[in-house]
């Protein structure tokens, strides 16, 4: 009966063909990788070398989940106000594919917004009222006013700009560069996930820092406000590091000679997992414990800094990751997707995030860390120009739109004070440069040193890209 | 479609050519190791052996002949080529039947047919060698020195000339014919001629080549040239062929530029009316900017450090990582209680240094001084001082340099002045008083300095 259990050697033809033709296999750039890494003597994940000398080494996120609306932060529209309440003409609509919950609106009554831009610094940058923290930093930052995605709902539009892809499965952005680059820090994993607690709105899933079809050990690692920062990571009471010590060495020998039987890489991830964990232990609280972090600090993130789990509080938590050397932070803060009752709803995210957004690049900037630091602020997709519900004077709210919205980057190898792109005076299609998310992709890359062509892994018979087949890099907005 | 099978037959001809090359050799090489006693035996081979390379000579000469219909090769070295060997397949033919006993002549004649042979063997695959790869293909890498004593041509490099002024560059000499030079110039050449083109100076390119119209003047969508370097690239047509660089997107453009304002020969860029954006693309073709979002390296020639290197200095507890494949310098970490003298067999090497909170002193910094070729170095929470920059202040390419947090005063601000890249200079945290950075700025205007930043208070 000992053919039945062949199945569970999957260490197959295919396996076996990756493992060969690629040399070293699984792990690292094919072909790029650190060969004094891969010889060395700890589990520590290979460090892969970028494809070209990169801008920057590191990258934080501040994924604003939801959508926010371009018209009331950062892309001003005049002519919204001048007619508001007027329909938004078909000819601007074109053949625009609408959300189940506007498409059976009889009109679409353009909404003017309630809040007023000026234009601030050197650069002249347009900001809104909401975002008076970010008008002070604006010739530090590099707006993308012409981003446009394919997807009209959350989930896929998340995934999409997340990963590459609409449909859920693919290895996110920093599982990406996680497996390109490798940690430079052995003792913190390379990819970081921080989420805004206790906020609602549409929900954020595990699989949003997933690996994907790359080898597990280069998925996000989320740390949690509060007493346990990576669940399970502490000793339990009365059990002394040593014996942990003894317990993960031991364990690592069982696991050893199961990949010997069955090749599966996905034990070395398992191996590689624990080592991280047993390493976690001291590293984890060292970097979440901001108590020496002196008052003028958290004065310049704003009261919420103190408050473990909020924005501003994993801003700071961020600038500190960044220093440790973690390649890819990424925060999220949810509520950003006000179909209805804008005004007053918007006006609290901005709140919650301004200061504290304006905070980290001030930081990073006199500590010197934003010279190799890429932070990127933007959401999913924008939000339409006309009002979805009633518009009445003082209330309105604005449905997802895809063909159009802002973003802003910051940090080493992009242009400071710089605007990219526009959209038309309706605010509803690009007008110039357009970004598609695969070149905002491809462009972050790019920073980092890899040509999103060339950075693949072959999985089911294909190479796979974060740029699937599409992107190119937008080097107008590069120094 | 005769002429379809002929050439399709005529391309294996480079493959064919070695079996004679080889038969016959091994047949010299058995003729001489019989002498000895203990391969006395292979004598008795040699006539076989020189009968499989007399046939095979034999279809070599029928396939070249074949691949001679080809053409695009030049008509007086294919010539010789031809002759060559059809006089190498004769002679090994006689050298075959002497030795079989077939014709009976004096020995001398056999070995005088085997010399000839081997020396006739020598010459056509050199000039084989010469019509595929061009006649300077074999000597390109030889040693100046060793060239001149062959009495070998030394051509001049022609290497783009380094234009220091946008205005006065020969838009065609000093833009567009480098291009053709890296990316044509290989197959039509004097030697090969690929299409009867010949793409090695501006007359030539103008004859155009089978196809004629090769550059119209003024209008490059009526030019060969411009066709087809912007096919696709799968077409079969597209140049340069499959398999080889072709030109950039931005390299096209400028070529087209270039032959829609006249294809002028001799203009300078000054002397034409030039768009915005050529402008720009042109002075990245020529180096006179770098290319957008690109990282300038100092243009020293380092050496790649080894790998037995790279992991001795590893394991002495600093991370070192090259900063990108293909390139040899270093991205170097460390931290507190390391020994920064075993980063001297990497000097040369380190581009970024990262020592933050790592306790560098003074007495440390002349280690650092040492790193010649540095362009960022992080100095920041460590206990370095004023006596510690003294040594870092002849680092040429140096362009950032973090001091947050160092005991750093206005006194050592003073070494800083002549590091001629600097770009960015990190203080805060430091005792340096703003009127220090004032004067330090107005020798380097350049320069950014970045000291605490707060950001303003907002009334709300």
């Amino acid at each position: 009966m000992d053919h039945c259990h062949n199945y569970e050697k999957t260490y197959s033809r295919r396996d076996f063909l990756t493992k060969t033709s690629l040399g070293l296999g699984a792990l690292g750039l094919a072909g790029l990788m650190n060969p004094m890494e891969a010889l060395g003597k700890s589990n520590f994940t290979p460090v892969g070398q970028p494809h070209f000398p990169p801008k920057v080494k590191r990258v934080i996120y501040l994924f604003q989940s939801g959508g926010p609306s371009q018209l009331e932060t950062f892309d001003p529209k005049p002519l919204l106000r001048e007619r508001n309440g007027q329909d938004l003409p078909a000819s601007v609509r074109g053949e625009q594919r609408l959300t189940g919950m506007t498409a059976g609106q009889s009109s679409f009554p353009l909404a003017g917004s309630q809040f007023d831009f000026a234009q601030y610094g050197e650069s002249r940058a347009w900001v809104s009222e909401l975002m008076p923290h970010t008008a002070k930093v604006v010739d530090e930052l590099c707006f993308i006013k012409s981003m446009y995605t394919e997807a009209i709902n959350h989930d896929p539009a998340v995934t999409f700009i997340q990963t590459g892809s609409q449909f859920p499965g693919r290895p996110s952005i920093g599982s990406w560069l996680n497996y390109g680059l490798g940690s430079e820090n052995e003792n913190l994993p390379a990819f970081v996930v921080l989420v805004t607690k206790n906020k609602m709105g549409q929900p954020l899933y595990a699989r949003l820092w997933g690996n994907g079809f790359l080898p597990s050990e280069h998925q996000g690692v989320q740390f949690r406000a509060g007493k346990d920062a990576v669940l399970y990571l502490n000793n339990p009471p009365g059990f002394d590091p040593e014996d942990r010590r003894m317990q993960l060495d031991y364990l690592q020998k069982l696991q050893e000679q199961q990949f010997n039987d069955t090749g599966d890489a996905e034990i070395n991830a398992r191996i590689a997992q624990y080592e991280m964990a047993y390493r976690m232990q001291t590293s984890v609280p060292e970097v979440m414990d901001t108590s020496s972090e002196p008052e003028y600090i958290y004065d310049m993130y704003g009261e919420d800094s103190r408050d473990p789990g909020t924005f501003a509080a994993n801003c700071l938590l961020a600038r500190r990751l960044a220093e440790r050397g973690v390649r890819f932070i990424q925060l999220y803060h949810q509520g950003w997707d006000q179909h209805g009752n804008l005004p007053n709803a918007i006006k609290n995210q901005a709140k919650e995030t301004d200061q504290a957004s304006a905070a980290l690049i001030t930081d990073l900037k006199q500590r010197g860390l934003l010279e190799d630091t890429l932070v990127i602020w933007g959401g999913e997709f924008g939000r339409t120009n006309y009002s979805q519900g009633k518009l009445t004077k003082t209330n309105y709210g604005r449905d997802h739109h895809p063909r159009c919205f802002t973003v802003w980057m910051a940090g080493g190898g992009v242009k400071k004070g710089f605007s990219y792109g526009a959209t038309d005076e309706f605010g509803y299609n690009v007008a110039e440069n357009p970004v598609h998310v695969h070149d905002f992709q491809a462009t972050l890359l790019h920073l980092l040193g890899i040509d999103h062509e060339k950075l693949t892994y072959k999985f089911q018979g294909r190479r796979f890209r974060l740029t699937d087949v599409h992107g190119h890099v937008v080097k107008d907005i590069l120094t | 479609m005769l002429v379809d099978i002929v050439l399709f037959f005529g391309r294996f001809h480079p493959l064919i050519v070695h079996l004679p090359i080889g038969f016959l050799m091994l047949a010299a090489i058995m003729e001489v190791a019989s002498r000895y006693p203990k391969y006395k035996a292979l004598e008795a081979a040699v006539p076989f052996t020189l009968l499989l390379g007399t046939i095979s000579a034999l279809a070599a000469c029928i396939f070249g002949l074949m691949l001679a219909n080809d053409g695009g090769y030049n008509q007086e070295a294919l010539d010789l080529h031809q002759n060559s060997g059809i006089i190498l397949t004769a002679v090994a033919a006689t050298a075959y039947l002497i030795k079989s006993g077939l014709v009976k002549v004096p020995a001398k004649a056999y070995y005088g047919s085997l010399i000839v042979t081997m020396a006739l063997l020598g010459s056509t695959g050199h000039l084989g060698g010469n019509l595929t790869h061009g006649s300077t293909y074999l000597t390109q890498h030889l040693p100046d020195p060793v060239k001149k004593l062959a009495g070998i041509e030394i051509k001049e490099k022609r290497e783009r000339r380094e234009i220091t002024n946008l205005d006065s560059a020969l838009v065609f000499e000093d833009v567009v014919q480098p291009m053709l030079e890296l990316r044509c110039v290989s197959c039509h050449n004097t030697d090969k001629m690929k299409g009867e083109l010949l793409m090695t100076s501006f007359e030539e390119l103008m004859k155009g080549g089978e196809h004629g119209n090769t550059i119209v003047a003024g209008d490059a969508v009526a030019s060969e040239l411009f066709h087809r370097i912007t096919l696709p690239h799968a077409d079969e047509e597209f140049m340069p062929p499959e398999g080889k660089t072709p030109l950039t997107d931005e390299q096209v453009e400028i070529i087209k530029w270039w032959i829609e304002s006249g294809a002028e020969p001799e203009k300078k860029m000054a002397e034409l009316e030039v768009p915005e954006e050529m402008v720009k693309l042109v002075s990245i073709e020529v180096g006179l900017e770098p290319e957008q979002g690109a990282t300038q390296l100092p243009a020293v020639n380092v050496a790649e450090a080894s790998p037995e290197t790279l992991n001795k200095v590893n394991g002495t507890g600093f991370y070192v990582a090259p900063i990108a494949s293909n390139v040899p310098f270093l991205d170097v970490r460390g931290s507190a209680n390391l020994d920064l003298t075993a980063l001297s067999e990497i000097k040369d090497q380190i581009l970024w240094l990262n020592l933050s909170g790592s306790e560098i002193t003074d007495q440390q910094m002349e280690t650092v001084g040492a790193f010649p070729n540095l362009m960022r170095l992080r100095l920041e929470r460590n206990p370095v001082g004023d006596e510690g920059l003294k040594h870092i202040s002849n680092l040429q390419y140096l362009e950032y340099l973090n001091l947050y947090g160092t005991q750093v005063t206005d006194e050592g601000l003073k070494h800083l002045a002549k590091l001629p890249k600097l770009k960015k200079l990190y203080l805060w945290q430091t005792q340096v008083t703003d009127e220090a950075v004032e004067n330090l700025k107005k020798q380097k205007p350049d320069l950014e300095v970045i000291k605490g930043l707060s950001i303003a208070k907002v009334e709300s």
